[in-house]
């Protein structure tokens, strides 16, 4: 197993990047959501 | 962009780019000349020059197939050795039978790909998780 990381590290680097950025485009914030205090009669 | 969009765009990139790696980029090839190099080492250590070996092509499995004269007791140490070697999975002497199943090596590199790329996805979404419980902690 060793080897194949010696050779194919670089693609798990990559690999680990496009899932952090995938992730943060999945999981932001769609517009913001009105805040509870907004809501509340003064 | 919706999630399901972006998680699917980011997991054919992370395919894409181990293929490229593996293929043109010529990680596979150079590992299987390592592993072919490693093993003629090896065998001429033991004075078995006529055992020949080399790594399974078409499609490239990190599997060792061994071919020449030897007695059982030989083929048995020989394929024992050659599996102790670093970047071999199995070792198969030619005319022994089916060979034990081994997994291409491009699917073995897809699939630490894909993990490397799901442990990205879940820092992602640990982050994501922080920054709305922050979020939430000031409205």
């Amino acid at each position: 197993m060793m080897t194949i990381l010696d050779f194919y590290w670089p693609v798990l680097v990559v690999a680990l990047l496009i899932g952090i950025v995938s992730g943060v485009l999945a999981f932001r914030r769609r517009g913001a959501k009105p805040r509870s205090s907004d809501e509340r009669p003064d | 962009m919706n999630r399901n969009t972006a998680l699917a765009i980011g997991l054919g990139a992370t395919l894409a780019a181990t293929y490229l790696w593996h293929g043109p980029g010529g990680a596979g090839a150079r590992l299987g000349a390592l592993v072919d190099r490693e093993v003629r080492t090896m065998l001429d250590d033991y004075e078995m020059q006529a055992v020949g070996a080399r790594i399974q092509h078409h499609p490239l499995i990190r599997r060792v197939v061994l071919d020449g004269p030897a007695d059982g007791f030989q083929r048995a140490e020989i394929a024992r050795l050659t599996e102790s070697l670093p970047g071999v999975a199995t070792a198969h002497w030619v005319g022994s039978g089916e060979p034990t199943r081994a997994m291409p090596l491009l699917a073995e590199a897809m699939l630490m790909a894909l993990a490397s790329f799901a442990a990205g996805v879940v820092l992602a979404y640990i982050a994501a998780l922080r920054r709305r419980a922050r979020e939430a902690l000031l409205a």
